[in-house]
């Protein structure tokens, strides 16, 4: 088979994977289009994703579905203040042996699983949050002398709550980084709300059904590793990344005043990895300056810290990034 | 088959092609947005910065700071230009504009990629090959026109609007101010070398100007066009006064020459018209010719060849008989012996005598001068072009007018009605061509009154010393100051217009006034005697008449003669060698010096006269020797002898 068979196979399996699951989660989790593709999107990148929104917005419902038409494992961690790491990654209990001989047993943690909620992420102390990094980042833990590899695929989806802001931590910036999108879950229209009512006030809730198998996964997550970005569209990263540095030459007026860290590369990264995948899921192969810019929000509002000023005068980075895709260009 | 980028499909070549080329156009549009860009950033400071030249330019036009201005900015304008133009719009950001006026689809840029790594002979990945398939399938629409927009931005219109302002203010001239002192006069000034300029030329022109306008005929308009030229060349270098003289006296010997042929012209048509008298059909005609009406006489001709050639009226067999009888008459040569048959005769005489001495001198000192020689040769061109002239051109006219008369006359014996009436047609229109060449007395009299003014003008001129002399001496013979000026000289002694009576009787100081240049009333007056005026003493535009009472001589050497004793003179001890000059006694006289004036006036004048006829002295002084007496002449003998009633 020629290269561009299997290119033209693979994209076809892709297109029929993924079509498979959006459907299958629709039939579950009304509207929120853009979350589910944001979701899978991370999913397909394989990375994390950050959900910020009010309680009762189907975020929980959401990963509970996702692992559900993945056919995956599913564990949920509600994060507390006092929730120490050791509940997450685990710990080494004694175990009474058959024998009558006693011996230290690795019992996993909820973070084992392969898709992971962790719900109000933000109301763990910093120790704890800390406590993903390596599982996010390495898809391992290691304890003590040993790591335990998580398999594949690996996903993590954390929750936060902006309205609550007392007796939470704040996300560290290495523990935000990690995550590929930071999505806000909007509130559901009128429509939506009566759909959601519609089905969740009968008896017989409709649950979503494994259509799509772990290999499947790591299939497409491959595809989306194979199909190659124009150059024109990696400078236009490039310089877009670039420009949410105050230091550097092509900072835009509002990141010289209101930003205090840019994005780091692996900013640029999940805007090509997301710019691929949006235009696999609009038919077409090559991502696109436009696949860009429809997922910079997602990729660099949680990169990109803003610095007293901004927080002062109350300027978010959705605002920072507006600016860059506005003032920012392609390179020539 | 493959393409030379060794693409297979048709669709993707010609997707790669197309793109290629409108990226290149948006490259092109862009290099023209890039200059005008430029030239708004840079044209408003430049200008800002011009603005001064330019004023100074506009205050002060002989600075130029204008076109200093205008220059500098034209040259910074085509370095910002050349500049703009030389930084190449690359076409992946020709791509980016043309992508980014589109659907965002980056079609553009994805296949200028493919092109280049094409051209590099690097593989497609097999994923671009699928897109650049679909790309291929897909209908494509490249706005070119929105990616790059000529359309002016309103900074270029800015920039543009300032540019021009630049340049109208530098080009901008305020009329400037009339300084009443310091104005040039509004006239040419005289070209180096030329004979005239200034006012004068402009004299010479209108004069020639309105000559062609007074000229009807075309032997008027023809001297008339001869005069212009002589004008104009008058103001141009080259054309020294010898020369001008000969040409006017050229244009005089034509206007004499044009004199006879009208004489000769104007005898033959009377003698044909008292041979028409005889005959009923051409009396009308006769009558006219008789009379010197060529073209009222044209026009009976031409009603007549119409009543042959129609035969309304029909002509009686006596009248055709008349008719023949009369045009086939032989015409003999034309007795002459008008004015200007004699003035011709003259120039004639003149140009002879002069050919004569020239060859005379020519035999006795066995070769001519240069200058001799062109005399010579201008006197024999003079002879022959007068001979030429009264030779044919007059008899000419009248013998084909008699050449049409006859042949009339031999058509109608053959009863060729419809000819005969052509034939007198034809004479008819050439009564009509011989009329155009007569001079009318007033037209000649318009000619010479011209070409005695540009002689004058000429002599001028010539001696402008002598003219600025000349001009302060009239001033003081009308009674002004010449220190003074025109204005100074308001009131003088004695009534203006009062023709002068007898003085009363002054006392003063025996005084002698010694008088190179006599003059009645300024100096006299000045001098002590006469009536009290109303006005203070001084100059006037008239002669006195009285003596001023307050200006009295010494009593004991004044001369209390009475009115007999007023006028002495008295001889100057001039030494033994002859003298140009006479004293005259009379300041402490009563009365004035004009009846001795007058006497002494008479006396110059009738010598001058006599001089002026007796020896050979060009026209040009005998008019400045004229104009000198007329200057000097005696106002009351000039108001009784010519009965003037204004001193000019």
């Amino acid at each position: 088979m020629s290269a561009e068979a299997t290119a033209a196979r693979n994209l076809e399996t892709f297109s029929a994977t993924t079509a498979k699951l959006k459907d299958e989660i629709e039939r579950v989790i009304v509207g929120q289009k853009s979350i589910v593709e944001g979701v899978l999107t991370c999913l397909l990148a394989r990375s994390h994703v950050l959900l910020e929104g009010v309680p009762g917005l189907g975020k929980t419902l959401l990963v509970r579905t996702l692992a559900e038409v993945l056919g995956l494992g599913f564990s949920r961690i509600q994060f507390t203040p006092d929730l120490m790491p050791a509940d997450i990654l685990g710990t080494t209990v004694v175990l009474d042996r058959e024998d009558g001989k006693k011996s230290f047993v690795f019992e996993k943690g909820p973070i084992f699983a392969p898709i992971v909620l962790a719900d109000e992420i933000n109301r763990a102390t910093p120790k704890t949050q800390s406590a993903l990094l390596e599982a996010m980042q390495e898809h391992r833990v290691t304890l003590g002398n040993v790591t335990h590899e998580l398999g594949e695929p690996y996903f993590v989806l954390a929750t936060q709550n902006p309205l609550e802001m007392e007796g939470t931590y704040p996300l560290p910036e290495a523990q935000l980084d990690r995550f590929f999108f930071k999505l806000r879950v909007p509130f559901p229209s009128e429509d939506e709300l009566l759909a959601i009512l519609d089905r969740t006030t009968f008896s017989a809730s409709e649950r979503a059904r494994a259509v799509v198998g772990r290999e499947e996964v790591l299939e497409l997550q491959r595809i989306v590793r194979e199909i190659p970005v124009p150059a024109h569209v990696k400078r236009y990263v490039v310089a877009l990344l670039r420009a949410t540095h105050p230091e550097l030459p092509g900072a835009t007026p509002a990141v010289k005043r209101f930003v205090a860290t840019g994005a780091s590369p692996r900013g640029a990264q999940a805007l090509i990895l997301a710019a691929k995948i949006r235009a696999l899921f609009g038919g077409r192969i090559v991502a696109t300056e436009a696949d860009v810019k429809d997922v910079a929000h997602a990729a660099l509002r949680h990169r990109v810290l803003l610095n007293f000023e901004g927080e002062a005068e109350g300027t978010t980075t959705d605002v920072i990034v507006s600016e860059l895709l506005e003032r920012v260009g392609t390179p020539a | 088959m493959k393409s030379e980028l060794g693409i297979d499909g048709t669709a993707e070549n010609a997707f790669l092609t197309e793109a290629t080329v409108a990226a290149s156009r948006v490259a092109r549009r862009l290099g023209i947005r890039r200059v005008a860009r430029a030239l708004a950033a840079v044209v408003p400071p430049a200008v800002l910065a011009l603005v001064p030249l330019t004023v100074a330019g506009l205050l002060w036009p002989v600075s130029r700071g204008g076109f200093v201005a205008v220059g500098v900015f034209g040259v910074v304008v085509a370095f910002v230009t050349i500049r703009a133009f030389r930084t190449r719009e690359d076409l992946v950001a020709a791509g980016n504009a043309l992508d980014h006026a589109g659907d965002g689809a980056d079609r553009v840029q994805f296949a200028l990629e493919c092109r280049a790594r094409l051209a590099r002979g690097e593989t497609l990945d097999p994923y671009f090959s699928l897109e650049l398939a679909r790309l291929g399938r897909e209908p494509r629409i490249f706005a070119v026109e929105r990616a790059a927009p000529l359309a002016p931005t309103p900074e270029v219109l800015r920039a543009g609007g300032l540019a021009l302002c630049l340049v109208l203010l530098a080009f901008l001239r305020f009329p400037e101010p009339e300084d009443p002192v310091r104005a040039p006069r509004r006239v040419a000034p005289r070209e180096a070398g030329a004979l005239l300029g200034g006012s004068e030329l402009e004299l010479a022109n209108a004069g020639a100007a309105e000559l062609g306008t007074r000229m009807r005929s075309e032997a008027g308009r023809e001297l008339a066009a001869d005069f212009g030229a002589l004008a104009r060349d008058l103001g141009q270098p080259g054309l020294d006064a010898a020369e001008a003289f000969r040409r006017i006296a050229e244009l005089e010997a034509e206007l004499e020459a044009r004199s006879l042929e009208g004489a000769i012209l104007e005898a033959g048509w009377a003698a044909r018209g008292a041979d028409f008298e005889k005959a009923r059909a051409l009396r009308d005609a006769g009558r006219h010719l008789s009379g010197h009406r060529p073209e009222d006489a044209a026009g009976a001709l031409d009603r007549l060849a119409e009543r042959l050639e129609s035969g309304a009226p029909e002509l009686t067999k006596a009248e055709l008989d008349e008719l023949r009888e009369e045009l086939a008459r032989e015409r003999g040569p034309i007795p002459l012996q008008t004015e200007a048959e004699r003035a011709a005769a003259s120039a004639r005489s003149r140009a002879e005598r002069e050919r004569s001495r020239l060859l005379q001198k020519k035999q006795e000192e066995g070769a001519l001068g240069a200058e001799d020689a062109a005399d010579l040769a201008r006197a024999e061109r003079e002879l022959e072009r007068l001979d030429r002239r009264t030779r044919k051109s007059a008899s000419a006219a009248l013998s084909e007018i008699d050449r049409r008369l006859l042949e009339a006359a031999r058509e109608l014996r053959e009863e060729q009605k419809k000819a005969a009436g052509d034939s007198i047609e034809e004479a008819a229109r050439e009564f009509r061509e011989s009329a155009e060449r007569v001079l009318s007395d007033r037209e000649k009299e318009e000619m010479i009154e011209r070409l005695r003014q540009m002689k004058e003008l000429l002599r001028r001129q010539r001696e402008s010393g002598a003219t600025e002399a000349e001009r302060a001496f009239e001033k003081r013979a009308r009674g002004l100051s010449p220190e003074a000026g025109e204005g100074a000289g308001e009131a003088g002694e004695g009534e203006p217009g009062d023709e002068g009576g007898e003085g009363e009787e002054g006392e003063g100081t025996p005084e002698t006034l010694t008088m190179p240049v006599p003059v009645p009333g300024s100096s006299r007056a000045r001098a002590g005697s006469g009536e009290e005026g109303e006005a203070a003493p001084g100059s006037g535009p008239e002669p006195g008449r009285a003596h001023d009472p307050h200006v009295r001589g010494d009593e004991a050497t004044r001369l209390d003669r009475g009115p007999a004793a007023s006028e002495a003179a008295v001889a100057q001890d001039t030494g033994d060698g002859a003298t140009a000059s006479e004293t005259i006694r009379t300041a402490a006289e009563s009365g004035f010096v004009r009846p001795s004036y007058q006497k002494l006036f008479h006396e110059y004048r009738s010598v001058a006269e006599e001089v002026l006829s007796s020896e050979k002295i060009p026209p040009g002084h005998k008019s400045h020797v004229e104009r000198y007496f007329q200057l000097i002449r005696p106002r009351t003998s000039v108001r009784k002898s010519e009965g003037e009633t204004k001193t000019p």
